[in-house]
């Protein structure tokens, strides 16, 4: 085989050698899984030797009667919302910030901004636990501010338990986001600024329409990955509020699957539960896709 | 000179707030029992009755062991994590080939299903394979990531075909080019998934828990957690605090020296011409 | 050749390189025979430490004193409570016996899943002949079993799948120093009525003298903890031992209009405090001036906030009416067997001599638990019957009083707790309908209109409960 032919070949072959780790892991290792617990949500199981098959009655039960699911969804899909219409614009506008040639000191605030993704999900809820208290850090900065002691229920009050999450996760993740944007700003052609500049674009201009276009990729991408998140949610809320919070306010839709799993030990109807999620998002990506002609450039 | 002045102020008001859990966090690691509920921060008038009994309490512990295991584990899940899925997103980015959307529909897939739901079944396989209680079970599964190949996709998507053109005109090998051409332009996002995903896998919990039942084995923030018994840390607060500040002092170092290479780096000089 | 992954990766790849060098070396512990899974750490401790003994020489730890006596190696595992669970319970729904621990420790939160399966399936096994051919089924006090056991619906019989550690009798720990400096002598309050006089008197002197927002006793709003005792005094579990729902009992309908009324509306006298460790806090302030406390949680009031030494006094709790238990339970551990461990006879020696014997009732107070045993023999250690200095004597503050003395008191009559698999939503949905009651008595409802529609709101909650209940049956 000469050397024109072995380059056609592994020219060819490259991109299948290339993504073949992730298939090989996928097939071995997630597969059996995945399978699993799909023929399990069509299951009932009562213990590790007893399960019997039932055909759709899971997912109609969670459809059709059940109260806590449907609670769970919409707080969940509510906190999702919510998350992402904060945090996207936090981050950039951090990244923003951060990136403008004006800064000194930007190691210093990069540090800052990112620490608090140091800390991890579960340590976070632990924190905030007790910063959220009736006598915590907030309430007393709430009352410095007031003159007088406030107590504001911030983890007993079902109408602040989410809000209160949602805090204790922006806190998290928009250091995330930010890195992730400031490297994407690292990535846009500084040349199309100055050619912006020339045409006389101001701030705003350039912003729309160097920046934005410039990063919308990774932008589809933070999207993406915050909306899965959100919607993937457990430990926190869980530690948080010590359980499904007040009034079940804080109950998510993991939350909900890990209490019939590992809780109530009904294993196929937790399943049931996941993949349900899996069937509304997948249904939320398509609509977006087609109604709103957003593609994270994932299906081109 | 004024918008300067109102630019770092507001960084500094927000960076304030970004670091005041974490202020939070470090006093209350410092600080004795009687005194961690009644002050807020700090015991301002008693200064003398800071400690570093939490820290002593935790030192019983194995601690050395624990911190080599979880920077074997992170450092390795890391490096192959970002190498592979820097291959991963190079093909799904620059190629196209047979497959290529079945193989990204079930990336995303893989992505939305919780993982929680995949736990009883996967812990099955690892008994199967006698991979329980070893490092393996950790290893090899989150070598790949759909979500690191699905970033590096979206990053790549910058790389100019016409310097891979050019590569191939040189008779560059495709591996060439991802290492000589690609990587160099995306630069910036490696430093960043990599910072990002050691972060992941230092603070990686469940599973671990679920796989290791050597306690030699056990990674820093399981050895830490079941110190404290989350989610009963109420009564070992103060020493929950200590563990938490110690299990991120590694990372944060790693951070604070690599900053630069984390988040600015710099492209090469590829994407001119 | 420039290395494109970048520096990050240069170095993190010499730090794997570097790190499994010391990781190849791991000590591979000496092969055990024998397992145990704890997630408490002061268990864990009591197991694996050396204490003194009663002349100060360090004796070896039970652990290895097992070994002595009995032969098999013991290894003490100590894991995560969340970890420990998903980690049995996915041992035994893979069937992986290897990987089951032959002693386990179960939380009382977290047993209703195991106890879900037919009782042949259950994963853990049954002690009843232990208990029986040892005698210690006779020395345990008797209703701490109710939760770790389940009634075979074929024979009547009751099966126990785990020995209880503890008993935990809860009492109510209150400001001596703020009640008499109001007149108030909360003690002679013998009813739950009673009580809520005395602490509205309580209250308004408080208002009257400056603290306006001070409330008598801490009750939580969004948790169950506090209405499951007040239900236990009465004999009353939500899901009973034959898996029946008890939502639209009068009494039930009761308490908990009772208590909605403690928390909201014109004679409210509970307020929520922090949950954790802070409401030592808020006892030490005195925004709350009383606390339910079983006897776990009393030891917190003396570590986190001493400045309360000499001003907080115990009391029995108040009842309904005569027939109520004068106490209830919160919280418990168990041990028990795992089904699969091949070696029952020696697991069950094991579990003997870590939990029931005399070396670990004495390991367990050298490591400084205090928390009562399940095993009234042991009720005689000197430790229980100290008199506590931080605790108010009857008269005036200071004096000591006998708090062990108490809580032994109150633990012989500690009524039966069930746990389910479905006990956990049942109270969750107890607590929305609390929930919505209180904001019933908020809005300015009166508590005897309140009658018909909590009646309705519990019926529905029952309704919903018992759906669930039989959409998770099937006959295997």
């Amino acid at each position: 085989m000469n050397r024109d032919r072995w380059w056609k070949l592994q020219a060819r072959a490259a991109p299948y050698l290339f993504v073949s780790p992730f298939l090989a892991v996928f097939c071995c290792f997630m597969l059996y899984p995945l399978s699993r617990s799909l023929l399990l949500s069509f299951h009932k199981t009562i213990g590790p030797r007893h399960s019997v098959f039932v055909g759709w009655s899971n997912y109609r039960y969670l459809l059709g009667h059940d109260r806590l699911f449907g609670l769970a969804l919409l707080n969940t899909a509510a906190y999702t919302a919510a998350f992402l219409a904060l945090q996207i614009p936090m981050s950039l506008g951090l990244a923003l910030l951060l990136s403008s040639r004006r800064v000194r000191f930007r190691n210093l605030f990069r540090f800052s901004f990112f620490s608090s993704y140091l800390v991890g999900q579960v340590f976070v809820g632990v924190i905030f636990f007790q910063l959220f208290g009736p006598d915590g850090l907030i309430n007393h900065i709430a009352g410095a501010v007031a003159g007088h002691r406030v107590v504001i229920p911030w983890l007993s009050s079902p109408n602040l338990a989410m809000p209160s999450v949602l805090i204790a996760s922006l806190w998290l993740a928009t250091g995330y986001g930010m890195v992730y944007f400031l490297a994407a700003l690292q990535s846009v052609d500084p040349e199309l600024y100055e050619a912006a500049e020339m045409d006389g674009a101001g701030n705003w201009q350039r912003f729309l329409h160097v920046t934005l276009p410039g990063i919308r990729p990774m932008l589809a991408y933070v999207v993406l990955v915050g909306a899965i998140g959100g919607f993937q949610l457990f430990e926190l809320p869980f530690v948080l509020l010590q359980g499904a919070g007040p009034d079940a306010r804080g109950l998510t839709v993991v939350m909900y699957l890990f209490i019939m799993g590992f809780n109530t030990g009904d294993l196929g109807y937790a399943s049931a539960i996941g993949w349900m999620l899996v069937a509304i998002l997948l249904t939320l990506t398509f609509i977006q896709f087609r109604f709103f002609r957003f593609r994270p450039e994932i299906g081109t | 000179m004024i918008r300067r002045l109102l630019l770092h102020l507001l960084l500094i008001a927000l960076a304030a707030m970004a670091v005041l859990p974490f202020v939070w966090l470090i006093c209350a690691a410092f600080k004795s029992t009687g005194d961690l509920l009644s002050s807020t921060l700090l015991p301002w008038g008693h200064l003398d009755r800071l400690t570093l009994d939490n820290f002593r309490l935790l030192g019983d512990q194995p601690f050395a062991r624990w911190l080599v295991n979880s920077i074997f584990l992170s450092s390795l899940h890391t490096v192959l994590v970002v190498t592979l899925s820097s291959l991963g997103g190079f093909a799904l980015a620059k190629y196209e080939f047979h497959g290529k959307r079945p193989i990204m529909l079930i990336m995303l897939g893989t992505m939305l299903l919780p993982s929680q739901v995949l736990v009883p079944g996967s812990y099955e396989l690892m008994y199967h394979l006698h991979w329980i209680d070893s490092y393996l079970a950790i290893i090899v599964p989150g070598a790949v990531s759909a979500i690191g190949i699905i970033l590096f996709r979206q990053a790549m998507l910058n790389v100019p075909d016409e310097l891979l053109q050019c590569g191939r005109l040189d008779g560059c090998s495709e591996l060439r080019l991802w290492w000589d051409i690609a990587l160099p332009v995306v630069r910036p996002m490696i430093g960043a998934y990599t910072l990002l995903s050691f972060l992941a896998e230092w603070n990686s919990f469940l599973w671990p828990q679920i796989i290791l039942q050597n306690e030699a084995k056990y990674t820093l923030p399981m050895g830490l957690n079941g110190l404290t018994g989350l989610p009963e840390f109420q009564h070992n607060y103060g020493i929950v605090m200590a563990a938490t500040l110690v299990s991120i002092l590694p990372v944060a170092l790693l951070f604070f020296a690599l900053q630069r290479d984390f988040i600015s780096g710099l492209a090469s000089g590829a994407v001119k011409g | 050749m420039r290395f494109s992954l970048g520096k990050p990766i240069l170095v993190l790849s010499l730090a794997a390189a570097i790190s499994a060098v010391a990781v190849w070396r791991h000590p591979v512990p000496p092969r055990a025979d024998l397992v145990l899974w704890t997630f408490d750490q002061t268990d864990a401790r009591t197991y694996r430490d050396r204490f003194p003994d009663a002349h100060g020489r360090l004796m070896p730890s039970l652990a290895e004193q097992f070994q002595q006596q009995f032969g098999p190696r013991v290894r003490i595992s100590l894991i995560g409570e969340l970890g420990e669970n998903i980690r049995l319970a996915s041992a035994l729904m893979s069937q992986a016996d290897a990987q089951t621990p032959d002693l386990c420790e179960i939380e009382i939160h977290s047993i209703g899943q195991f106890l879900r399966p037919p009782c042949d399936d259950v994963g853990l096994l049954p002690l009843n002949d232990f208990l029986e051919k040892s005698g210690w089924g006779r020395r345990i006090v008797a209703s701490r079993f109710a939760p770790w056991s389940k009634t075979d619906p074929r024979t009547g019989q009751r099966i126990i799948y785990g020995v209880p550690a503890d008993v935990h009798p809860v009492t109510i720990t209150y400001r001596k120093d703020l009640f008499e400096e109001a007149g108030v002598d909360l003690e002679a309050a013998k009813t739950w009525d009673e009580f809520q006089d005395r602490c509205l008197s309580f209250q308004r002197y408080w208002a009257a003298h400056g603290h306006r927002d001070r409330r008598a006793i801490a009750l939580s709003t969004g948790g169950p903890d506090e209405i499951v005792e007040m239900l236990l005094q009465r004999h009353i579990n939500l899901i009973d031992r034959a898996e029946k729902l008890h939502f639209t009992e009068a009494k039930l309908l009761e308490t908990a209009i009772f208590y909605a009324q403690l928390l909201a509306g014109p004679r409210a006298i509970g307020a929520d405090v922090s949950s954790g460790v802070g409401w030592t806090e808020d006892l030490a302030r005195g925004n709350v001036c009383a606390v339910c406390t079983p006897d776990w949680k009393a030891g917190y009031i003396r570590q986190f906030s001493p400045e309360l030494s000499g001003k907080v006094r115990m009391m029995p709790l108040p009842k309904f009416e005569p027939s109520d238990a004068p106490t209830s339970t919160s919280g418990g551990t168990m041990i028990g067997i795992c089904r699969t461990c091949p070696h029952p006879e020696q697991a069950w020696k094991l579990l003997e001599f870590l939990c029931l014997s005399p070396q670990a009732n004495q390991a367990r107070i050298a490591a400084g638990d205090d928390i009562l045993p399940a095993i009234p023999d042991y009720w005689n250690a000197p430790v229980y019957h100290q008199r506590d200095p931080f605790f108010a004597g009857p008269s005036g503050t200071g004096g000591g009083q006998d708090v062990g003395d108490l809580y032994i008191r109150l633990a012989r009559q500690i009524p039966e707790r069930f746990v389910t698999p479905y006990t956990f939503q049942a109270e969750l949905v107890l607590v929305a309908v609390l929930h919505r009651a209180e904001e019933y008595l908020a809005s300015g409802g009166r508590t005897d209109g309140l009658s018909q529609p909590c009646a309705e709101w519990l019926a529905e909650a029952q309704d919903e409960l018992q759906r669930r209940i039989d959409f998770g049956k099937f006959e295997p």
